[in-house]
């Protein structure tokens, strides 16, 4: 998996307490535990602590069915700088 | 036994005197202080405080330790502690006839630092969604009815410093009503916080020792310069004495009086002539049926400050005809745990009375020659006592007197 899966692996394990053995990619946020107000809290982590860009914006991230892989995903998106505006013509 | 008596059957502490009932009672006879230099208070001008020694929040609470301020924490491993004590199985008991009040007398800053920081970069999207349920005084007794399936009535329960005697009365109230067949209340605070620390020593509450911290805190004492920011938690199990006889129970001591009264006077400032502390005596003896001949010790509130221990000093000597039994102020070693003071102190004076022995007021080395109360310093002090009272004032003049019996 990817280094922002580990990343997100890592806030799951040492903020939230979750063990590691069942932090898998296939794990959904509901599988682990987390409700609405603690993925939103995850996303904070993950900016403060673990300097990630998150798209805190994407009601996407915020559902307790994403797996992490997805989840990871779409956060790897992010930290893609961002496309150069396209110049008008 | 009377049919008011509450009893009390279990008692949870965690102060910086220990982190169990059993350390920091011993800690307090000893009269040890607790009292030093704190890193972790950065560059505020008075970085001295009373920190509860190191334990494992996630072995003792569970891995949602991560969701709660300090305070909450403190508040919990102290009710784990106590409901042991008392024997009882959360599991096992009807969670609808159990309460919870937790005193606190300051909402939390774990987090405001960071939080007001975001709040003036913009960044609300990476403010933490848990800032308000987390810091809001009532978690702690949210947190509590969580981990143990208490599902009666629950509150905090706020009178600044007096918070945590506040609480206790008011779950007395709770039981003598029939609101509820077990209560679980007492107070949490983790004050310990540059905020706090910095705008206490603005109103000039905090002993500025700096050359001496151990030496900081010292009630009663001619040289008491003001109170060291303490932070700890003390809850206690109580029940009808009936109820707690018939599940064959050990009381620890009897809860047999609460009394209360406001000064509506000043905002911050006691009353001078201490009357608020007198009103609420009277309602604690009255509430007990006893007088004040029947007192045979005082846990006082004495936090070290100039006004507080001159003007509390005077009542108790006016309270008690001039003739006030002894007294002792557990501050002396543990500081001053704000909303849980109360709380810790009566959970102290029911072990006074388990014991019959009192425990000094550490660093008193020269008795305030205007304060005329036979104050316990140096060493624990062996008597037979049959009640005791604790006294709490808080800013803002609210007073709690709490009167326990030898069980």
């Amino acid at each position: 998996m990817t280094t922002t899966y580990d990343t997100v692996k890592t806030a799951l394990t040492s903020h939230f307490n979750i063990p590691a053995d069942t932090v898998r990619p296939e794990s959904t946020l509901e599988d682990l535990g987390l409700d609405s107000l603690a993925v939103v809290e995850l996303l904070c982590v993950l900016q403060d602590e673990l300097g990630l860009r998150v798209p805190t914006g994407d009601d996407a991230l915020k559902s307790l069915q994403l797996t992490l892989a997805e989840a990871a995903a779409v956060i790897e998106q992010a930290q893609a700088p961002a496309p150069a505006a396209e110049t008008l013509a | 036994m009377t049919a008011r008596d509450i009893a009390v059957t279990g008692i949870g502490l965690i102060t910086p005197a220990g982190t169990d009932a059993d350390t920091t009672w011993r800690t307090v006879c000893a009269g040890t202080p607790t009292a030093a230099l704190d890193p972790d208070l950065g560059d505020v001008p008075i970085p001295l405080s009373c920190r509860v020694p190191p334990f494992d929040g996630k072995s003792l609470i569970g891995p949602q330790v991560w969701r709660m301020d300090r305070f909450t924490h403190l508040a919990l491993i102290a009710a784990h502690q106590a409901v042991r004590d008392a024997g009882l199985d959360p599991a096992a008991w009807d969670g609808a006839r159990v309460a919870v009040v937790v005193g606190v007398g300051y909402d939390s800053k774990d987090l405001v630092v960071p939080a007001v920081r975001k709040l003036i970069d913009g960044a609300y999207e990476s403010l933490s969604p848990l800032l308000i349920p987390r810091t809001t005084t009532n978690a702690a007794a949210a947190e509590i009815c969580i981990a143990l399936g208490a599902h009666g009535p629950s509150m905090a329960v706020t009178t600044a410093c007096a918070s945590g005697a506040t609480a206790l009365g008011t779950a007395r109230d709770l039981l003598l009503a029939g609101r509820c067949d077990i209560a679980l209340a007492g107070g949490a605070e983790a004050p310990c916080h540059p905020l706090p620390s910095a705008c206490f020593a603005q109103m000039g509450a905090l002993s500025g020792r700096l050359h001496d911290p151990q030496g900081a805190s010292r009630p009663f004492d001619a040289d008491r310069d003001g109170f060291v920011l303490a932070e700890g938690a003390g809850l206690m199990v109580l029940e009808r004495a009936a109820d707690a006889r018939a599940r064959g129970a050990r009381p620890r001591a009897y809860f047999s009086g609460y009394g209360s009264s406001t000064d509506g006077y000043h905002y911050a400032a006691p009353h001078p002539d201490g009357t608020g502390i007198e009103r609420a005596f009277t309602a604690a003896l009255g509430d007990a049926g006893l007088g004040t001949a029947d007192i045979g010790h005082v846990n006082a509130h004495g936090t070290g400050t100039p006004m507080n221990d001159r003007i509390e000093g005077a009542a108790l000597a006016r309270i008690f005809h001039g003739r006030p039994p002894t007294v002792t102020s557990t501050k002396g070693v543990t500081g001053h745990t704000l909303g849980a003071a109360g709380a810790i102190e009566a959970a102290l004076a029911a072990l006074t009375l388990e014991h019959q022995t009192i425990p000094p007021t550490a660093n008193l080395d020269q008795l305030d020659p205007d304060i005329a109360l036979d104050v316990v310093a140096k060493a624990p002090r062996p008597q037979r006592m049959e009640a005791v009272a604790s006294n709490s004032c808080g800013f803002g003049g609210h007073n709690t007197v709490l009167v326990l019996k030898r069980a």
